[in-house]
């Protein structure tokens, strides 16, 4: 399986590590995948995976964002997921540039080919419905023939950015131009006890090591 | 690493070093710089210990065969000076680890007197 996904470049997260860069609990995380006593799985999937694709991780942007901002109930969120799936043949609706709706208690998705899919709910043919706001869809680069994401922009500061993109080093962020991590260059400020002294060892600006440090902070907010 | 590179230079025959950023930096996929890292038989020296769930490079170097040298938190936590100065001094033993199997895993801990050691320890998967 991980020469599978190495090989076809899909992107590699432990199920905490992905809960850590989508700033989301590592449990909650962990239920919307594997499923809990309380409630069944949000996404479909293997039942024991440990680790999941760029693609899934995408998916926990949008949800995290219907949970946080909408307080959608989960079972909509899975039920569109799983309509998606068996109905429109579309695998991940949420990692595809796309706009959502939240309209009469049901999750509707219009697609970038302007084609509008109901994913949770019996009605359809609604009108005059407000979008859901997605944030993180502007971070997001989509491949434009398979429609999928294809990059994640996780952090910037000026011109400094922090990339996730699957087909480099499994798709763990990147602090792009240097091909460092921001987590070797944060454990490196504290190790060398100073932005400097880490800058000098590891060849890179006191302006990266900063942006390392405040991606660190701002995944460690949610923790 | 150029100054370390540098210094082991003098050892014969010279090691080559490169840094797995340099890969990343020069925007080379997963899909090819894995399979020719095992293919070329590299031992890969990492940080990334498998804790708070980061366990993908071990995890792969094993999948692919990959000798590798996971640091302990021992020398994890040291400045980049006293790493360096732990390779160079641990030198010979990391060499030897190019005739372990392919695939092997080795634990490379600093003692708190400073002394360097290197120890086979079983892989893990996930």
């Amino acid at each position: 399986m991980l020469q599978e996904m190495v090989g076809g470049g899909t992107g590699l997260y432990t199920l905490r590590e992905a809960a850590t860069y989508a700033r989301i609990p590592s449990r909650t995380l962990s239920s919307w995948f594997r499923g809990d006593k309380a409630m069944e799985r949000v996404f479909l999937g293997e039942d024991d995976s440990k680790i999941i694709g760029f693609l899934d991780f995408v998916q926990t942007l949008a949800v995290r964002n219907l949970r946080l901002h909408y307080r959608i109930a989960l079972q909509k969120i899975r039920d569109a997921v799983e309509r998606a799936s068996q109905d429109y043949q579309l695998s991940h609706p949420f990692a595809r540039r796309h706009t959502t709706y939240y309209y009469d208690q049901q999750i509707w998705i219009r697609l970038e080919d302007e084609s509008i899919v109901q994913l949770s709910g019996k009605e359809h043919g609604q009108k005059g419905m407000v979008p859901v706001i997605e944030q993180f869809i502007r971070d997001i680069s989509f491949d434009p023939s398979t429609k999928l994401a294809a990059k994640y922009r996780a952090f910037h500061r000026g011109k400094n950015q922090i990339m996730m993109n699957p087909k480099m080093r499994f798709g763990e962020p990147i602090l792009e131009g240097c091909g460092y991590t921001p987590k070797a260059l944060f454990d490196a400020a504290k190790t060398e006890g100073s932005i400097e002294a880490a800058a000098k060892a590891y060849g890179v600006s006191n302006e990266q090591v900063e942006i390392s440090i405040e991606y660190f902070d701002h995944l460690l907010q949610a923790a | 690493m150029e100054d370390v590179a540098k210094l082991l230079s003098w050892h014969s025959p010279a090691p080559v070093f490169a840094h797995l950023q340099d890969y990343v930096a020069k925007g080379t996929p997963d899909s090819v710089w894995i399979p020719q890292m095992a293919e070329e038989k590299w031992i890969i020296l990492t940080a990334d210990r498998g804790k708070h769930g980061r366990i993908k490079l071990p995890a792969i170097c094993t999948a692919y065969q990959i000798t590798h040298i996971l640091m302990g938190p021992s020398l994890l936590h040291r400045k980049q000076l006293e790493k360096a100065r732990a390779i160079v001094a641990i030198w010979e033993d990391i060499a030897k680890c190019s005739s372990a199997p392919s695939g092997s895993r080795f634990r490379f801990t600093i003692s708190s007197s400073g002394r360097p050691n290197i120890a086979l320890v079983a892989p893990a998967t996930i």
